[in-house]
């Protein structure tokens, strides 16, 4: 079958008062004529229901042809006496089915978009690094450009496009939506970064690193839980030693899934772009909440923690967040090298210029000529060390001088180590 | 615990199924749920995760912590009896039909012009611009997973402790309780009801205050730009009505209800017909063919005696609830 479009006029029973002579031949072979209700059951209730309702219908309605099965998109009008069937998008099964149906598929990318029939943007999903309130309603190639050839109503595959804000490439691939009466009504498409992988070939790329998480933190959170509730044995008692392991399990999860927090913040302060938000903080402040998150971890290394007194206060510039993170790293090497029985200082102090965070361990302390390597990457002073992986402190060196800032140590063999986070006042 | 696989396809699916079916094994799932159907109950165990996720998330981030498992705790949740709160579960039953219903509708396009929301955010009335922006952003937001919860306040603040106080034993830290009590204080200070996609609707319903005589124009425009929260927002303004009833009326596959709001408002046959038919197209427990005798009975009342029918529906429901409780009792 090859017609695009078949009309038919029924009256107001849903009687056959004429039709294109495509569609009285399927009809008549079904054993219906003129003057008589449609052949097809299918048909026949879609008349039937617009008839009662007096309103539109237009849905997918499949028939028989003959030992054929006729897939097609029904649209019956009510007019006046009568009513109009059109049937479009005609298809022959095993014929694939008409565009826009279960048949297109969209590929996998990295952020999804979607437009109205006018081309206007209805829709942004997250990752394509553009604010939506900017562009939603906005036509696509306030967005997207690059696109302009593209044939109106047809899908497209991978076409080579940029984002009009950045200029960074994107290959981008849209299926049409279509709408009750099977007409064009935009677009659904899916965009994939395609300079992402050659920018930085040379160390983690972001694609690497976001597929990394994605792919173990789930399965190591599940690890992690699981191991902790065998271990809390809230499904029911297990022996002490199966307790245990399960504890080891969790704990091995855990310094699992912090290497992968540190790898992604590695792939992101590593990038050239790469930006802190940075904003008044009350580092005072800050330093009480950090402290406060090991209270139970101090205990029990039996080391005492000294922190800044309630109600001082010092402003410094940094981001909230990435600071906090600074401060938790610098406490919890201080803890972990602190000897039994030891205080760990947390303090603040400023001047006009510049506020510090500063925490002091009396721990074994690191001899001048290793000072360096403790902000390398992966650096360690004593590799067969448990705990750690070397990341820490190369991260939250970087990420301090992001914020405008610098983290320091002092320190000599046996004297233990002050760590000091410098930031703008 | 049994092992699970992995495979991140219909992950989401079955963690929801696993939350639901683990709840209701104990005993905490409230009875109307067992009415469920199956694609219902998966989108609700997924939106209940979605909002613990997004909560731990928050707490997580303001205690610099990495993050937790958000599934553990919401089964954690679940399984202390979280869903044993009514109103909650009533709400994410209500949500999770409305996202559903919302993504099915067909669309109706208008030849050469921009779907209905895009041209309200064109409309040269700043007021309405504004608003039809401000939920065309949420709805986006809302779609993308980027939203918070966007529950009632009194809601979220039940939730976010239920979650606050897993995280808390989930730490198994006693010297925590200060510290999460204060991040929990904290992201319940930064939560707004007012930017939810209900409450930007129902801003944007008042500024269009659409009039009697084009509202049921305005209605299938916004269904057939598949904007349900902002069909549900104008018919609530039309009717003078909250939200959430009306959404409830929508919402109830039989609809009579809404057929009788809708002939209430004067709304034409053909207009309630062509409501009720996407209607139907978008929900599958709607009865299609059912759908001509349900409005026939509709309009075979006066628009004034449909008004009094659903008065009711504009007492406040605190009131129309003791009232119902009354005449259960008596």
């Amino acid at each position: 079958m090859t017609a695009p479009i078949l009309h038919v006029r029924l009256d107001g029973e849903g009687r056959l008062i004429d039709g294109d002579p495509a569609f009285t031949e399927i009809n008549g072979a079904a054993g219906g004529a003129t003057g008589r209700a449609l052949a097809s059951p299918a048909l026949a209730t879609v008349v039937r229901l617009a008839w009662r309702l007096g309103t539109l219908i237009s849905r997918e309605v499949t028939f028989a042809d003959g030992d054929r099965d006729i897939d097609a998109w029904a649209r019956v009008q009510p007019d006046k006496d009568e009513l109009r069937l059109t049937l479009s998008q005609i298809r022959v099964r095993p014929a694939l089915r008409p565009v826009g149906a279960a048949g297109d598929i969209l590929p996998v990318g990295d952020w999804q978009w979607e437009t109205d029939h006018a081309g206007r943007i209805t829709f942004l999903s997250a990752g394509a690094g553009v604010a939506e309130g900017t562009v939603l309603g906005r036509p696509l190639q306030q967005l997207i450009h690059g696109l302009a050839d593209v044939p109106k109503a047809a899908a497209f595959h991978d076409r080579d496009a940029a984002l009009t804000t950045s200029g960074a490439a994107v290959a981008v691939s849209a299926i049409p939506r279509l709408d009750r009466e099977g007409r064009f009504a935009g677009y659904r498409g899916v965009a994939r970064r395609t300079d992402a992988a050659t920018s930085s070939a040379a160390g983690l790329t972001e694609v690497f690193t976001t597929r990394l998480d994605r792919a173990l933190r789930g399965p190591l959170g599940q690890i992690i839980a699981n191991a902790d509730s065998i271990n809390a044995q809230a499904d029911g008692p297990v022996s002490e030693d199966y307790a245990g392991y399960a504890a080891d399990i969790a704990n091995a999860g855990r310094h699992l899934m912090s290497l992968i927090d540190d790898l992604v913040d590695l792939e992101a302060i590593e990038r050239p772009d790469f930006e802190i938000a940075v904003e008044p903080i009350d580092l005072a402040d800050l330093a009480r909440r950090a402290a406060g998150l090991f209270a139970v971890r101090a205990a029990d290394a039996e080391v005492v923690l000294e922190r800044p007194a309630e109600g001082t206060s010092l402003m410094a510039r940094g981001e909230f967040r990435r600071t906090l993170q600074i401060a938790v790293n610098m406490i919890g090497n201080a803890i972990r090298y602190a000897p039994r029985g030891s205080a760990v200082t947390v303090s603040v102090a400023g001047d006009a210029a510049y506020s510090w965070f500063s925490v002091t361990d009396s721990g074994k302390g690191i001899a001048p000529e290793d000072q360096a390597l403790v902000f390398d990457k992966f650096g360690r002073v004593d590799p067969g060390e448990p705990g750690g992986n070397g990341l820490g402190l190369y991260i939250a060196r970087n990420l301090a001088r992001a914020m405008g800032g610098d983290l320091t140590l002092e320190s000599a063999a046996g004297k233990g180590a002050r760590f000091t986070l410098t930031l703008l006042a | 615990m049994p092992v699970r696989s992995l495979d991140a396809a219909d992950h989401g699916a079955r963690k929801a199924m696993l939350l639901l079916n683990g709840a209701e094994s104990r005993g905490v799932f409230p009875p109307d749920a067992a009415r469920l159907d199956d694609e219902t109950r998966a989108d609700v165990g997924e939106l209940i995760v979605a909002f613990v996720s997004n909560i731990v998330g928050a707490l997580c981030e303001r205690m610099a912590m990495s993050p937790i498992d958000a599934e553990a705790v919401a089964m954690r949740v679940a399984r202390a009896g979280m869903l044993r709160d009514a109103d909650l579960v009533a709400e994410v039953i209500d949500r999770a039909r409305q996202s559903r219903i919302a993504a099915r509708l067909p669309l109706i396009a208008r030849t050469g012009e921009a779907s209905f929301l895009v041209r309200l955010s064109d409309c040269p009335d700043t007021q309405v611009a504004a608003a039809a922006a401000a939920l065309l952003q949420a709805e986006s937001r809302r779609r993308a997973g980027l939203a918070g919860t966007e529950l009632p306040a009194e809601i979220h603040h039940r939730l976010l402790w239920w979650v606050a106080a897993a995280v808390h034993e989930m730490t198994a830290q006693p010297g925590m309780d200060s510290v999460i009590a204060e991040a929990t204080l904290a992201v319940l200070g930064t939560y707004d009801e007012g930017e939810s996609v209900e409450a930007r609707a129902s801003r944007l319903a008042a500024a269009i205050d659409t009039r009697p005589a084009e509202l049921g124009e305005v209605l299938v425009a916004a269904l057939g730009d598949t904007r349900l929260a902002l069909f549900i927002a104008v018919l609530a303004r039309a009717t003078g009505t909250r939200f959430d009833d009306i959404r409830h009326a929508v919402l109830d596959p039989a609809g009579d209800r809404l057929w009788l709001l809708l002939r209430a408002q004067g709304v034409a046959r053909s207009v309630v017909a062509e409501i009720g038919v996407t209607l139907a197209a978008a929900d599958r427990r709607r009865d299609l063919h059912g759908l001509a005798d349900a409005i026939d009975t509709a309009f075979a009342v006066s628009s004034d005696a449909a008004q009094i029918a659903v008065a009711t529906l504009r007492l406040p429901r605190d009131f129309r609830r003791a009232r119902h409780a009354l005449q259960a009792g008596a």
